[in-house]
């Protein structure tokens, strides 16, 4: 068992920066867990507290039961991989795989079986004698990668290891970390600031915004609730669209938008301002039939994906985007109508960003 | 790559032609001096090889003269200089491109500053504090002496060369294994071997060539470093100038061995391909 725990974590740099504001996350073993957010967000900085390589201003890391913040690095049976690589320019590919077996002084039959073991499955094999230099960036990540599945710690850390590779590669990589997750057996805990990238490989999610923690949820969770405007924004792409509005005699009503409100979603009465988010997907070509909302607009521009196509509309003063089917018969500055199940709306307090259940 | 006209490459090598006889003339100028025989000393002769050519002024050098002893002066205080210089500024160039630490703009440029005074300035000074440290006539004064002159260019070099090398290659070997000083001892040293080579020879040379210095800390004749003994060669009277240049030219054999070792070493792109820029 590997749990690790983050129990008030802060980290105040000098002065009185706040990289990391009480946050508290609960791991469990064999998790694959994704801190994202947007740069600066403090998701680097966790894991880096989780590493050893920053001090925890305040509160309590601990690692498989045992209370972490006062151990080095090296003592906590974590590996890491970090987005430059940060591969020994110096050592081939099987000593840099091999270094830390070695410094924990591991027979030399071990070492190399394990060093072989990871080889073959990142398939490295004939690249083990070759220096850094001479390898592709997607060659270099997979040494990365080996480095730290030889060790076979209690925990992966993953500090955004993808970023430095072009889109192809990625989802290459991201394909295998999956299936090096599931081979592994082991807990994860991984950096990106792309959500693509949380979702697909997550199966629980950490959103976190300024050091704070926004949600923690698995996937579809967040996905279909968010707790607040900002993980409603940053999750999913295209992004929800957000339509400011009021509740005006027990109803959403915004321009010609309207549709009637649950008693939760009332509560504060009349006048009181709300936004409404809601996903592209979950605007229908189309007029409203009885029940449902409706939204209209210009079409101002379309996105042609060829599964599906991308409609930029006009509604007053923002723009929105709908998902709809390629043989939607739209035209460019025509008027546009969708309609949309009001139960698959966001509904989010205007004053304090959260989400109105 | 084009070539250069031929004529432009003709000029090149015409103007760097000129350069080398600028530089090697003298050079084989000491070393048409240190074969002549004990008669021709002041002839104005400019062949290179002079009548009646003899080695002796390098035997008597070596059989007559201390010179070994000499040498064996030098070489001990320069190799001394070079070790306490490339640990000091190793261990120091890394701990300022490293650490935040209250002062360390100023140890820098105080560090600097040192540089900005000629030699000579120093050497009162200096002199006060080795003969109130009773080190004079010790090698170990000398060897502070020079050691403390070569290490503000050397802790610089060093400063700067570790500059280039990502944080996160200690960070990985810490999550790996290692502790502050192994991360640096084993992972970020042997990626600086350029540099250390540099501030080595830098060491070595700024000793085994040095006289101002050596003539006030050193009065015992049977401690005297190479350029002090050539030094003996100049009376007031005459000058031996076939020991002279004799000696000379075998004192600039080792600095040029070494350099010619050392060549070796001073290459760029160690630290290719471990990180992503």
């Amino acid at each position: 068992m590997a749990d690790v725990i983050l129990e008030h974590v802060y980290k105040i740099y000098d002065g009185d920066v706040t990289a990391a504001d009480d946050v508290n996350v609960e791991i469990r073993d064999k998790e694959f867990v994704v801190l994202v957010g947007p740069s600066g967000c403090g998701k680097s900085t966790t894991l880096r507290m989780i590493a050893g390589l920053e001090d925890i201003t305040k509160g309590k890391i601990t690692i498989d039961g045992k209370m972490v913040n006062n151990v080095a690095p090296k003592d906590r049976d974590i590996a890491m991989v970090f987005q430059n690589y940060a591969l020994y320019p110096h050592m081939s590919v099987r000593e840099n795989m091999a270094f830390g077996l070695k410094l924990r002084k591991f027979p030399k039959d071990e070492i190399n079986a394990r060093v072989d073991e990871a080889a073959e499955i990142l398939q490295l094999e004939s690249y083990l004698d070759r220096k850094p230099k001479a390898l592709s960036g997607g060659q270099r990540q997979r040494v990365a990668l080996g480095r730290a599945i030889v060790r076979k710690p209690k925990v992966f850390l993953f500090d955004e290891p993808l970023s430095n590779l072009d889109a192809k590669l990625r989802n290459h990589m991201r394909a295998e970390i999956m299936e090096l997750h599931q081979r592994l057996d082991a807990t994860i805990i991984y950096v990106t600031h792309d959500q693509v990238e949380a979702m697909t490989m997550g199966s629980k999610i950490v959103v976190m915004k300024d050091g704070l923690v926004q949600q923690v949820a698995e996937p579809i969770e967040l996905y279909n609730h968010p707790v607040n405007l900002f993980v409603a924004g940053f999750i999913g792409s295209p992004t929800m669209n957000f339509v400011e509005g009021t509740v005006q005699s027990g109803a959403f009503t915004a321009g010609t938008v309207r549709f009637p409100l649950t008693d939760a979603q009332k509560k504060g009465g009349d006048n009181k301002a709300l936004v409404m988010g809601i996903r592209p997907e979950d605007l229908k070509w189309g007029a409203a039939t009885n029940g449902s909302g409706e939204l209209r607009g210009t079409t101002e521009l379309a996105e042609p994906l060829g599964a599906e196509t991308y409609l930029h509309v006009r509604v007053g003063e923002k723009r929105v985007i709908a998902k709809v089917a390629p043989n939607v018969e739209y035209g460019l500055g025509q008027e546009a109508i969708f309609h949309f199940d009001p139960k698959r709306t966001h509904l989010f307090d205007k004053g304090n960003d959260q989400a109105i259940r | 790559m084009q070539k250069d006209p031929l004529l432009k490459r003709l000029f090149i090598y015409a103007v760097l032609l000129i350069f080398v006889l600028i530089a090697i003339y003298p050079i084989l100028r000491v070393f048409s001096i240190s074969l002549r025989p004990g008669d021709q000393l002041l002839s104005t002769s400019l062949a290179l090889v002079p009548d009646g050519a003899t080695w002796s002024n390098f035997v008597e050098l070596f059989t007559e003269r201390p010179f070994l002893r000499w040498l064996w002066n030098s070489t001990f205080v320069s190799l001394a200089v070079t070790i306490l210089g490339v640990t000091l500024a190793s261990t120091a160039g890394y701990a300022i491109s490293r650490y935040k630490f209250i002062g360390r703009t100023a140890a820098m440029l105080s560090i600097l500053t040192t540089q900005m005074f000629p030699a000579t300035m120093l050497l009162l000074p200096m002199y006060i504090i080795i003969s109130k440290m009773n080190l004079l006539n010790t090698y170990f004064g000398l060897i502070v002496v020079y050691s403390a002159t070569a290490m503000p260019f050397c802790v610089w070099t060093m400063k700067g060369y570790y500059d280039t090398i990502p944080y996160s290659l200690e960070e990985a070997a810490m999550v790996d294994g290692c502790n502050r000083f192994s991360a640096f001892y084993k992972v970020i040293l042997p990626l600086v071997t350029p540099a250390l080579v540099i501030t080595g020879l830098f060491s070595f040379m700024s000793a085994w060539s040095e006289y101002l210095v050596a003539a006030q800390v050193l009065q015992d004749p049977t401690m005297y470093t190479l350029p002090l003994g050539l030094k003996q060669f100049e009376q007031s009277m005459s000058t031996e100038w076939g020991l002279y240049a004799a000696g000379a030219l075998v004192v600039s054999v080792p600095v040029v061995a070494l350099f010619l070792v050392a060549n070796r070493w001073l290459v760029g792109g160690l630290t290719l391909g471990g990180v992503k820029e």
